[in-house]
């Protein structure tokens, strides 16, 4: 039997007993999300410098509540873990930030594709910003929200949300079937796709005091 | 019948047909002359249109026509006489067939061969995208597609976009993105209708970075906001530009 390489998975990015929520201004700070390709011909419109539109949402129900994880602590070669079909549901799983972390054991939970490539958007640039749609004849906004969604396998997972009126739209339409939805779903997609860039930026590490608790005594 | 020819557009829609647009205004109304000519690869070309006319010629006249525009002149003067049909504005200055003259580059020439590429590139690539988005099409060929998709791709043109790019989307629509001047256009256009209308359109707009209100309805409702964006900003680009209503 040939000696395989064991691969660590990075412990810096799962939960740990000392961090909180983070609810700080993140203004300069970016999220990555992954793709599938790391073709530049193939991530962007040359014409346009624009990220294709598959790449940054779709189907619709994934711009409902839109995966990404915060740079810094997370590096771009982390969008290469990926969790095998048994553990997925497991690792993904949304988690208090402070839980007692389960490391994932590589081939059993996880695996590497390295073909992955990523596209940036800066948080200064979407959070807080509004979209119109309209229902029937009525024009409605949604407010686009970057909200900290720790995950098991990932503390630095942030979720792209879209509040309208009172309620995110992932509560009123989880599954996107609405006639508003898919007029939602084209204008949170391009308002991403309008910002953007699979430029690499050095992602600015969070302060720790942003993430941990403070300890007592301190 | 007096042509004005205000526009006219020359597309090299694939490899086997060109089409030749002419334009008048009989009795105050546009009329558009629409005739394709059909060529094989090799041998030799036809005008489609019997009532037209039906004119053969050589495989090498064409490709001299497609190299250089200002030969189409000659297959445009050729036209004008079977009609019996007038050019008063003469804007194609008909070239003498095998007769070198300067070519006169009007903006407008401009405009149509950089359209004629766009138009052809984003052809091309709705092409290559079918396979991959097939499925979530349906029912839907890759015929009616592309000519759904190039119909809205046309009316886009007559507004002269900087750039513009198609995507197809697992939405069963198109996505065209286009910059005019300092705005930002996404127009989704959708085959598969939810509501009993002709069609369905969505358009968001950016003026820099700078959300814009959007505009849901028909691609005629997005056409007309389109239009009404220009005219609105035309001044601050220091008098008209060239764009005109879609037809």
């Amino acid at each position: 039997m040939e000696e395989q390489d064991i691969i660590e998975y990075p412990i810096e990015i799962l939960p740990n007993p000392s961090y909180k929520l983070i609810g700080c201004d993140l203004t300069n700070h970016y999220l990555i999300r992954y793709t599938d390709t790391r073709s530049r011909s193939e991530l962007v419109e040359s014409s346009t410098g624009f990220v294709k539109t598959k790449y940054i949402g779709s189907p619709r129900t994934k711009l409902i509540d839109l995966s990404t994880s915060i740079l810094g602590v997370y590096k771009f070669e982390h969008t290469e873990i990926y969790f095998t079909d048994e553990s997925n549901d497991r690792f993904t799983e949304y988690c208090e930030p402070d839980i007692e972390p389960v490391k994932p054991l590589y081939n059993e939970d996880f695996l590497l594709n390295t073909n992955r490539g990523h596209w940036l958007i800066n948080i200064g640039e979407i959070h807080n910003t509004s979209v119109d749609y309209t229902i029937g004849e009525h024009s409605h906004q949604a407010v686009c929200k970057i909200v900290h969604t720790p995950t098991r396998g990932n503390f630095w997972h942030f979720s792209v949300r879209w509040l309208l009126e009172e309620e995110y739209w992932n509560s009123l339409d989880p599954n996107g079937k609405k006639g508003w939805s898919k007029r939602l779903a084209h204008e949170a997609r391009t308002h991403l796709q309008k910002y953007a860039s699979i430029e690499d930026y050095d992602g600015i590490a969070l302060n720790p005091i942003h993430y941990t608790k403070e300890r007592v005594g301190d | 019948m007096a042509l004005l020819a205000k526009n006219r557009e020359w597309k090299h829609a694939d490899d086997e047909v060109l089409t030749f647009v002419g334009e008048s205004d009989e009795n105050q109304e546009t009329t558009y002359i629409d005739t394709r000519i059909h060529y094989d690869k090799f041998e030799s070309a036809t005008f489609e249109d019997d009532d037209f006319l039906r004119s053969q010629f050589s495989w090498a006249e064409l490709k001299q026509s497609i190299r250089r525009e200002s030969r189409l002149s000659s297959l445009y003067s050729r036209f004008l006489t079977a009609n019996n049909i007038s050019d008063e504005s003469n804007i194609f200055n008909s070239v003498p067939e095998n007769v070198c003259k300067p070519e006169i580059v009007t903006s407008i020439d401009l405009n149509q061969s950089s359209n004629n590429k766009k138009y052809l590139d984003a052809k091309q690539s709705i092409e290559n995208q079918y396979e991959e988005f097939e499925e979530f099409f349906g029912e839907l060929p890759k015929s009616d597609v592309l000519s759904i998709s190039l119909g809205v791709l046309n009316k886009i043109l007559t507004y002269n976009p900087k750039v513009i790019t198609s995507e197809l989307t697992y939405e069963k629509s198109i996505l065209f993105t286009f910059l005019i001047h300092e705005f930002t256009y996404f127009l989704q256009y959708y085959f598969e209708l939810e509501y009993d209308s002709d069609d369905e359109a969505i358009l968001s707009l950016y003026k820099g970075d700078d959300k814009m209100p959007s505009h849901a309805g028909s691609l005629e409702n997005i056409l007309t906001a389109i239009t009404v964006n220009i005219n609105h900003n035309e001044s601050s680009y220091g008098g008209a530009g060239y764009y005109r209503i879609p037809y």
